[in-house]
């Protein structure tokens, strides 16, 4: 008796254009070179884009740029996977739009994904399960999946998550799903970025405290409150307190096993990543254990290769993807030789 | 302290002597477009010298804005690649001059409510012509 072979993946790899954003904020590459050099070094076939990044005038698109886009995708054989849009429910500071308004705002954002080709629009989890609910009927007729990111400080139990799980059981609808970022199954925090921070003049006991605060016991909004307490007591400088609120809003620690409990609801993955350690590991993030999870679980979309290194460092965008996208070969090599 | 964004907010050629004052080109220190209603030039010295917020012009897209009416404009886009002009009327300076800028610009990122990102950038620029020299 032969032993079952086993599970091959079913997803498929990609990039967002966010992972160059030094390349392209230094404007050294425009949207179509960014296009073109993510096909020539084999980073796709799946492209994100952010649309209020990567379009100029977004919302609104043109028919001229949408031929355009579509063109591109052709020439350079890549697949739109996901237009990532945004809730910017507190566009007017000290307020909060309400669920008409969120989905209102959303809507020409849906309405450029489908335009473009995308087949996914990440949304995000400050904007209510009513804004989905509301914008289900115009996802339906474009044939468009919506989801939240599920993004750090928030973990699967987190309140925000579980009452998008409770509307997605009521609704039961293939247009609804999530879109899982690695930087919620952190190990630990990415040791460059802790060496910059004191680098850029970051004062040591303040770092200690809030590393101490982020790897410590409790809910995402008691580590907040007490890491803004000691920090106020500190007395620390406005760009301090922004530095150190930013590292708890985009790495937070989860089971990597934990995905499988809303698999058949991904829609779409954030591959995200800092850093290398010297054997090609991710730094801070374990993605020697997070694709068996994704493939074991049948996952059949794309991983975007994220890489938010530009946040603290001015290397090559280009360089990291293809160091991502070597250890996710390297990881899914066993899976995707035909076992005995 | 400095954030990635220090350097692309202020350029080294982004000071210029223009007709009624000086002005500042300034780039959006953040990775995507935002409304104009979130963002803030917190303060701005030339020399030690604190500018009044309130005197200064914004220029954007073709228009013209005071300071004061950026918490407004919701529907104005920054996009993430274009320079803005900070106008700072009444201040004189000759070209080739160099002039210390301390520049505090926040952005309140309307998708993360809870976040103030402030970034801050010091640099000492030579003042340059307007563009397409002095006629």
């Amino acid at each position: 008796m032969t032993a079952p072979a086993r599970q091959r993946p079913l997803f498929q790899l990609g990039t967002t254009l966010f992972s160059f954003t030094n390349e392209y904020l230094h404007r050294e590459y425009n949207l179509e070179q960014l296009i073109a050099r993510v096909a020539e070094l084999k980073l796709g076939p799946g492209l994100e884009l952010i649309g209020f990044s990567h379009v100029r005038g977004f919302p609104t698109v043109s028919d001229e740029f949408a031929a355009q886009f579509r063109g591109w995708m052709d020439h350079y054989q890549l697949q739109p996977s996901c237009l990532a849009v945004n809730a910017d429910v507190a566009i007017r500071r000290g307020t909060l739009m309400n669920d008409e308004q969120a989905a209102a705002y959303f809507e020409p954002q849906i309405r450029a994904a489908a335009k473009l080709g995308f087949p996914v629009v990440r949304t995000q989890l400050v904007a209510n399960p009513k804004v989905l609910e509301l914008l289900l009927p115009l996802a339906e007729r474009l044939q468009i999946k919506m989801g939240p990111e599920l993004h750090a400080p928030w973990s699967l139990e987190a309140p925000v998550v579980v009452a998008y799980r409770e509307l997605y059981e009521r609704l039961k609808s293939p247009w609804l799903g999530f879109i899982p970022d690695f930087g919620s199954s952190a190990r630990t925090l990415p040791p460059d970025y802790l060496h910059y921070l004191l680098h850029q003049g970051m004062p040591r006991n303040l770092l200690d405290t809030a590393v101490g605060i982020w790897g410590g016991p409790g809910d995402v909004q008691s580590k907040r409150e007490e890491f803004h307490r000691r920090a106020a007591a500190a007395q620390a400088d406005p760009t301090v307190i922004s530095a150190l609120s930013v590292m708890f809003a985009i790495l937070s620690p989860q089971d990597p096993k934990a995905w499988l409990s809303i698999m058949p609801q991904v829609i779409h993955v954030h591959a995200k990543f800092y850093g290398f350690d010297a054997s090609g590991s991710e730094s801070a993030i374990p993605y020697e254990q997070l694709l068996p999870v994704f493939v074991e679980g049948k996952y059949q979309g794309y991983m975007s290769a994220e890489w938010e290194g530009h946040m603290y460092s001015q290397a090559s965008g280009f360089e990291a993807v293809q160091k991502l996208h070597a250890l996710a070969r390297r990881v899914l090599a066993p899976y995707t030789t035909a076992a005995a | 302290m400095d954030n990635k964004f220090s350097a692309l907010l202020l350029s080294d050629t982004g000071l210029r002597s223009a007709p009624g004052g000086l002005a500042i080109n300034i780039r959006l220190p953040w990775y995507r477009s935002l409304p104009l209603s979130v963002v803030e030039v917190v303060s701005l010295s030339i020399d030690g010298r604190a500018v009044p917020t309130e005197a200064l012009g914004f220029e954007i897209n073709g228009k013209s804005f005071r300071h004061s009416e950026l918490a407004d404009l919701t529907g104005e886009f920054w996009f993430v690649l274009d320079d803005a002009v900070l106008r700072i009327p009444g201040r004189e300076a000759a070209v080739g001059e160099q002039h210390d800028i301390d520049l505090q610009l926040n952005l309140y990122p309307p998708y993360i409510p809870q976040l103030t990102w402030a970034t801050r950038a010091k640099k000492s620029l030579r003042v340059e012509a307007i563009q397409g020299g002095r006629r």
